[in-house]
């Protein structure tokens, strides 16, 4: 699945989300509403546990031209599981003024549309809103995230990819040093 | 009359809190700072084939920056001469004409009046040739950085830059071919408080940034400020409140920490065939030493810091945008520009390390400066020892306040000259 594909529902007009069972679905689904409380909850270790340390890839695009190759466009946030690990690793530890106090942040997650792409990687999709306060302010967020997941023999779900299609991302934006 | 004195508000070695907290200061700057000076616009690789076009800002004000029929850039203000409507309503694209969409008055892409619909009713009095979208009463660019400003100038752009082409010139020296493309899209922000917080400050950054300086130290990075007498590093304030910060050692270290190894990838070895092929190997070290992080403020509204391009844009005396324009160098192996893309996303945007945390301060000395029983500022960092050269640049080391003193200075000046001029 290649980074920069856009949310397109009429991918999903053919049937292949039809093959997954009720209960397979719903561990996916579980799995993504896990992911969020851990966020929402600040377990940022645990959080970074779920990707997959060789495929990592956390997207959030600018406004503007994108699907964009990355090679010629900025990003808002483009981490590898390196700089995950930094992310991750600065809002823990002291000094991260711009989450000093940290953001609450409560997100809803729609119920996800999911493809398997191949016979161990599924796409889910989904929209969601967060709001996030901190020192005064609350501030709303929406948009459209798609995951890419692998799920090994022993049913073990990991993240390789989260894209984080914001609305209104061109009208400016302030502190996103939370994780979307 | 403003009602204002502006010799009551900043003094050589201070300034007064109200400059950054009071909207009808915040009016002022507008019409004596946005509206009279010369501002940043865009930049040439912007609107690269006929018919391009993007809408920028000056102020408040909507500015059309057009590549005409003929290939030249015309930069127009967005208000149709009829009613006053934006004639323009997208943030960029390609049009011949532009259409106002409310009586479908037309003007072609250089901003003539070719199109009123039902002219009969004007009968003789209309005449389309001086009513063309408003051209601004200066434009011109320096390296393919266009510049407009509203009022007309007594300076030429050239002047008006003064010394800091050269370091306009240093930045986009790393390309082979000597241009920087603005085609990499752009990070929005926006902070609560002032507009001016967005300088050039040399002190801040063991102290805001110290999660960035703890990132580097676990990476086996260099952070902090070294003392190396051979290299000082230097905060220097030119004419017209231009100001620039020099790293000195640090810039030094940048060749031997990610020069050098960038230079070991095989894009990064045809990368420098070239440069070597333009400036030779000595001076080709140089150029990407120092193209690095230019680190340089043009007064009011651009910066140019690391790999980019930053436009200052304040929308009322508490809440201010800052766009960010990462440059591509032209004709440049696309590893290296996709390298650069990455380095700036580590530190800039709102989602970086680094920038966030500069917008956090900024939004804390906001709230600070609501407590104005002591309302001063103190700006004398390093007064004591500022170095004055004969075309009138001022030099420091690069913790004093220099940039801000002479922002001030200018910034003083601007306010204080009558609106009759």
């Amino acid at each position: 699945m290649a980074i920069g594909a856009h949310p397109d529902p009429v991918q999903f007009a053919d049937n292949r989300r039809l093959s997954m069972t009720e209960p397979e679905y719903g561990r996916f689904y579980e799995y993504l509403l896990v992911e969020a409380e851990m966020l929402d909850g600040h377990h940022y270790d645990a959080w970074l546990a779920l990707w997959d340390p060789a495929e990592a890839r956390y997207w959030v695009p600018t406004a503007g031209g994108d699907p964009v190759s990355t090679t010629e466009g900025v990003s808002l946030i483009l981490d590898d599981h390196a700089r995950l690990e930094e992310r991750v690793y600065r809002l823990l530890h002291e000094g991260a003024h711009s989450q000093e106090p940290r953001s609450e942040t409560a997100r809803v997650l729609g119920a996800p549309t999911i493809c398997r792409l191949t016979d161990d990687r599924y796409e889910a999709r989904t929209a969601f809103t967060l709001a996030e306060a901190r020192r005064q302010r609350q501030t709303m967020y929406a948009g459209r995230i798609a995951y890419v997941l692998s799920r090994d023999a022993d049913e073990q779900i990991r993240i390789l990819e989260k894209s984080v299609h914001l609305i209104g991302r061109e009208l400016g934006i302030g502190n996103l040093t939370f994780i979307l | 009359m403003s009602g204002i004195n502006v010799d009551d508000l900043v003094r050589p070695d201070k300034v007064h809190s109200s400059i950054f907290t009071d909207p009808k200061i915040f009016e002022l700057e507008m019409q004596r700072i946005f509206y009279r000076s010369w501002a940043y616009l865009a930049h040439d690789s912007e609107v690269p084939e006929v018919g391009d076009y993007v809408v920028r800002s000056i102020g408040r004000q909507s500015v059309i920056v057009t590549r005409s029929e003929a290939g030249e850039v015309h930069v127009l203000l967005n208000r149709c001469r009829h009613r006053g409507n934006a004639v323009c309503s997208l943030e960029s694209g390609n049009s011949s004409f532009f259409r106002c969409p409310y009586h479908g008055w037309t003007y072609k892409n250089d901003g003539d009046l070719v199109g009123v619909p039902f002219p009969d009713a004007y009968g003789d009095s209309l005449d389309k040739r001086g009513l063309g979208l408003t051209p601004l009463p200066e434009s011109d660019s320096y390296q393919g950085f266009i510049f407009g400003s509203l009022a007309p100038q007594p300076t030429g752009l050239s002047d008006y830059l003064g010394p800091a082409k050269e370091v306009i010139d240093i930045f986009v020296a790393a390309s082979p071919t000597g241009k920087v493309e603005l085609r990499a899209g752009c990070q929005r922000t926006v902070f609560h408080g002032n507009w001016k917080y967005v300088g050039m400050d040399g002190y801040h950054a063991s102290f805001t940034h110290r999660s960035v300086y703890n990132l580097l130290k676990r990476k086996g990075l260099r952070a902090g400020r070294p003392k190396d007498a051979s290299l000082p590093a230097k905060a220097v304030a030119y004419p017209n409140g231009h100001c620039r910060l020099i790293g000195g050692r640090n810039t030094a270290n940048a060749l031997e920490e990610y020069v050098r190894p960038q230079l070991e990838t095989d894009e990064g070895k045809a990368y420098f065939a070239l440069l070597e092929g333009k400036y030779g190997a000595d001076e080709a070290f140089r150029v990407l030493v120092e193209a690095r992080d230019p680190h340089i403020g043009i007064w009011p509204n651009l910066q140019i810091i690391n790999s980019h391009v930053r436009v200052i844009r304040p929308l009322a005396a508490d809440r201010t945008e800052v766009l960010l324009y990462p440059a591509l160098l032209a004709d440049t192996p696309p590893a290296i520009n996709a390298e650069r893309l990455r380095r700036h996303e580590w530190f800039y945007g709102p989602a970086g390390f680094g920038q966030p945390d500069d917008a956090e301060m900024f939004e804390r000395n906001q709230q600070g400066l609501q407590c104005d029983l002591e309302p001063w500022l103190l700006l004398s960092r390093g007064l004591h020892r500022e170095e004055t050269l004969p075309d009138g640049t001022v030099v420091g080391d690069i913790t004093d306040e220099v940039p801000q003193r002479s922002q001030m200075r200018v910034w003083a000046k601007a306010m204080a000259e009558a609106d009759d001029r």
